[in-house]
Parts: structure tokens; C-alpha cells; sequence
């Protein structure tokens, strides 16, 4: 009777496993980025600064993103020793909307804040997401470790692998000064 | 090979009915197999490029190729839809259509579900939606999207200039917007006046309308849809997936009675 009794338990939570995880998994957990940058910041959100993508910076960013990255200048919080950023990047067709901490060159966090695409959702797990932290930079924008894929999620591994390539590269870039004032931008050119 | 032995067989004379009989069904079975097997080499062939297609369709870019075809477009029934407004920008034009924002006939990266505004600025022009400003240079180049994180107010309904500022609309406030410093200041009495011209929607221009149509419904069908839908028979509709099965059959019927043909003569 014992034996049965534990076989008939095994089984409901074979059943349990199979059928509440995936649907506890898919639940939709999105931050806002205001609620990131707040939560990242403890409540004491610091002014955003910019960085504009100019000359050689523009094409580093091309040939991390592996397209033009659409865009002339990147808003980040914080600064050189400790920066957070959010960062859109396209998955297959709809943009990712990705929040990076960037903490002493090296990766303290990375986050899905949005997801628009049909597939490929799970990048948002924490058991993906933390192959990042300390992740660094190497030669080449190349990170110092291979990110294990998903599969059926391959092109949103990229992205998020992209987007924190692009992250530390930026955060490398804060210490330059910059000119952030739009009317300014005719001196970078 | 097969058939050589086969026929061998089948042409000793055998008085045995019981023997013959199965000889018959084998030719039959034979032939058949021959037959379907003509058939099933286009169809073969057809899946075979289109899954290596599918299989590989990321490393040769084609979700990020689109067909501009207007016959293929029409095959699908694909038709881009009208432009929902437009608003003048002294030399160029900014438009809505569906998702998208156009300056002039060139698509703005990033999808937009509504465009209340659009102003020249010091830098080039600003665009609003109803929760981000978008800032252009004037070669139309995207210098950034502004959101809610960086302060830029929900429900905008109109973008404008004064002689020195720039103003959004919200509900009934008109806030004076200072993109450099991100701030957004109630208008008061205090401030000195300021006439506000706010940006309103003009009708987009014949033949720009005509090359943003083009090119949003150009954006629409990709060849990563295309070969997916060959692939599966959705190509032809209903009657294409009913193919595709029937093909699926056949292929069976192929494996089993090539089995049965091989088991047959081996025996």
C-alpha cells in the first residue's frame, strides 16, 4: 500500500513538473526601465549622461551589433566605475528592450525588460542570464566566455550577447570626455 | 539490379498458381513503386532545398530579406495600408503608416504606434508620439529615441515651437520641453509670452505617399515566410498543405514498399 501511495505521489508530481513549470516559466516578470534603473540605483536614480557613436566608435558599434545600430547617441546612468544601461536591440524582427550593469568593466547584471517577439522569450531566465555576470571584455569586443544557447532561441541569445558586448564597450567609453548638448554634435564630426 | 532479377523470375514459367500469384502482386508492387518514385523526386527535391533553406535561414539572412514583388505581394494578398497622417516639415515630410514612421520616403528604425507631431529644431527636427520624442538630424539620421525613462511625458498630444522653446501638449498643460537637461516645465504666467505654433497634420504628398506605400508593404513578406510556406504547401493554400500530406503518404508508401520489394527478392 506504502509503495503504492508513493508512486501515485511521484506520478502527481511528474504531472505537477509537466504541466504548472512551463506555465509558471512563461509568466510574464518585465520590469519597466524606470523600474530597473530605480532598483539598480537603490531609489537614487543618478542623471543620464550620453555617449555619441561617432568616426571609429560608429563602426565598433557596427561590427558588435553586426548592423548600423540606427541610432547617433546612447543615454547611460551612472558612471565610468559603475553604469547602467538600456539598450534595444532586434531579435528576429521586433526589438528586445535589454537593461546592462556595467560595474568595474565587467558585467554585474543583465536583464529582459521587454519582449515582442513570439519566440525565444526564455533569454529572460535567470538561469540564462547569469552565464553574464562578470563577464568581460577581451581583443576584439569579444566577451571572455562562450554563452551557452538555447535552442529555438538562438537569435535572442545573440542579441543579448550582443547587447552586452556593447555595453562594456560603451562603459569602456565613459571616461572620454563627451560633449553631451545636441547642438554640440557638430564638434564630434 | 532489382528489376533485372525480378524479371528474371517473374519470366520462369512457374504451373504453380500459389507461386505466381505473388510474383504478379511483386511486379504490380514493382511498377507502382517505380512510378511514385518519379513522382516523389520533385517533391523530394523541393523539401529537401527548402528545409536546407529553412534549417539555415538565419546564417543566410533571409528573415531579414523581404520580397518586393507586387505579383508575390498580390499572391499573398498583402496590400500596405493607407498612410494614417502626415505633418510638413518646411523641405521634408513625416508620416505614419501603420507601425512605422517615415521622414520623406526613408523608414525610421524602431516601430511607432502614433505619430502627434513633428517640428523643426536647431539640430534637425523632432518628432512626437504620444510617449517619445524622436530626434532627427537633418539628414534624417536617428540621434535618439526618447522614453519614459528619460522623463519624456505619457499622452502627448502635440508637438510645437515657440520663438525659443519647445512645447509639447498634455492633456490641457503645455510644458515647455528642454531636451539637453530632459526637463519638462508646466507653462506659467511667469514665463514671458510666447506664441506656440503647434505642429499640424497635412496631407503627405502624392508621390512620397506612393514610395512609403511601396516600401512598408515591400516590408512585410520575407523570404524566411516564403520558403517556410513552399515547404509546408501554405504556398498554394489549403490545397497546397493537402499536397504536401498526399506527398507524405506517398514518401511512406515509398519507404515501405521499397522495404517489402527489397525483403522480396532477398528472399
Amino acid at each position: 500500500m506504502e509503495i503504492v501511495k508513493s508512486r501515485l505521489f511521484k506520478s502527481l508530481l511528474s504531472v505537477l513538473a509537466v504541466t504548472v513549470l512551463p506555465v509558471a516559466l512563461a509568466s510574464d516578470d518585465y520590469i519597466s526601465a524606470e523600474e530597473f534603473l530605480s532598483r539598480v540605483f537603490a531609489g537614487d536614480m543618478p542623471a543620464s549622461d550620453t555617449i555619441w557613436l561617432t568616426g571609429e566608435k560608429k563602426g565598433i558599434v557596427e561590427d558588435i551589433l553586426g548592423h548600423d545600430p540606427g541610432f547617433l547617441r546612447v543615454r547611460y546612468w551612472g558612471n565610468s566605475a559603475r553604469s547602467a544601461w538600456v539598450l534595444d536591440e532586434i531579435g528576429k524582427i521586433e526589438p528586445i528592450t535589454i537593461g546592462v550593469v556595467v560595474n568595474n568593466s565587467q558585467i554585474e547584471e543583465i536583464k529582459v525588460l521587454a519582449f515582442r517577439e513570439s519566440r525565444g522569450w526564455e533569454i529572460k531566465h535567470d538561469f540564462f542570464t547569469r552565464q553574464f555576470n562578470g563577464a568581460f571584455m577581451q581583443a576584439r569586443q569579444k566577451l571572455d566566455r562562450s554563452i551557452d544557447g538555447i535552442s529555438g532561441a538562438t537569435l535572442s541569445v545573440k542579441a543579448m550577447t550582443n547587447v552586452s558586448r556593447l555595453a562594456l564597450y560603451l562603459a569602456e567609453s565613459i571616461s572620454a570626455p563627451q560633449l553631451s548638448t545636441l547642438n554640440s554634435r557638430a564638434k564630434f564630426k | 539490379m532489382i528489376e533485372g532479377r525480378l524479371n528474371d523470375n517473374l519470366n520462369d514459367k512457374n504451373p504453380n498458381s500459389e507461386v505466381r500469384k505473388p510474383a504478379f502482386r511483386l511486379r504490380s508492387l514493382l511498377s507502382l513503386h517505380r512510378r511514385m518514385g518519379i513522382i516523389s523526386a520533385l517533391f523530394v527535391m523541393l523539401l529537401s532545398v527548402s528545409g536546407l533553406a529553412i534549417h539555415h535561414s538565419p546564417r543566410l539572412g533571409l528573415d531579414g530579406r523581404f520580397i518586393t514583388s507586387s505579383a508575390m505581394l498580390s499572391w499573398y494578398g498583402i496590400k500596405a495600408p493607407d498612410i494614417t497622417l502626415g505633418f510638413d516639415l518646411g523641405s521634408h515630410q513625416a508620416a505614419l503608416i501603420a507601425d512605422a514612421i517615415y521622414l520623406d520616403s526613408k523608414r525610421l528604425p524602431g516601430i511607432f504606434n502614433s505619430l502627434t507631431g513633428a517640428i523643426e529644431a536647431e539640430f534637425g527636427f523632432v518628432l512626437a508620439t504620444s510617449d517619445q520624442l524622436i530626434l532627427l538630424t537633418e539628414e534624417g539620421e536617428v540621434i535618439e529615441v526618447l522614453g519614459s525613462v528619460s522623463g519624456v511625458p505619457k499622452g502627448m498630444g502635440a508637438i510645437g515651437r515657440g520663438a525659443a522653446n519647445i512645447y509639447l501638449k498634455v492633456g490641457d498643460d503645455n510644458l515647455v520641453a528642454d531636451l539637453n537637461e530632459l526637463s519638462w516645465t508646466p507653462v506659467s504666467i511667469s514665463l514671458p509670452p510666447d506664441p506656440i505654433q503647434w505642429s499640424v497634420p497635412v496631407e503627405t504628398a502624392t508621390d512620397i505617399a506612393t514610395e512609403i506605400k511601396a516600401d512598408y508593404a515591400g516590408s512585410l513578406l520575407s523570404w524566411d515566410r516564403l520558403i517556410l510556406d513552399i515547404h509546408s504547401g501554405r504556398f498554394l493554400g489549403g490545397l497546397g498543405v493537402l499536397l504536401v500530406d498526399i506527398m507524405a503518404l506517398l514518401f511512406m508508401f515509398m519507404a515501405i514498399s521499397g522495404v517489402w520489394i527489397w525483403s522480396r527478392r532477398r528472399s
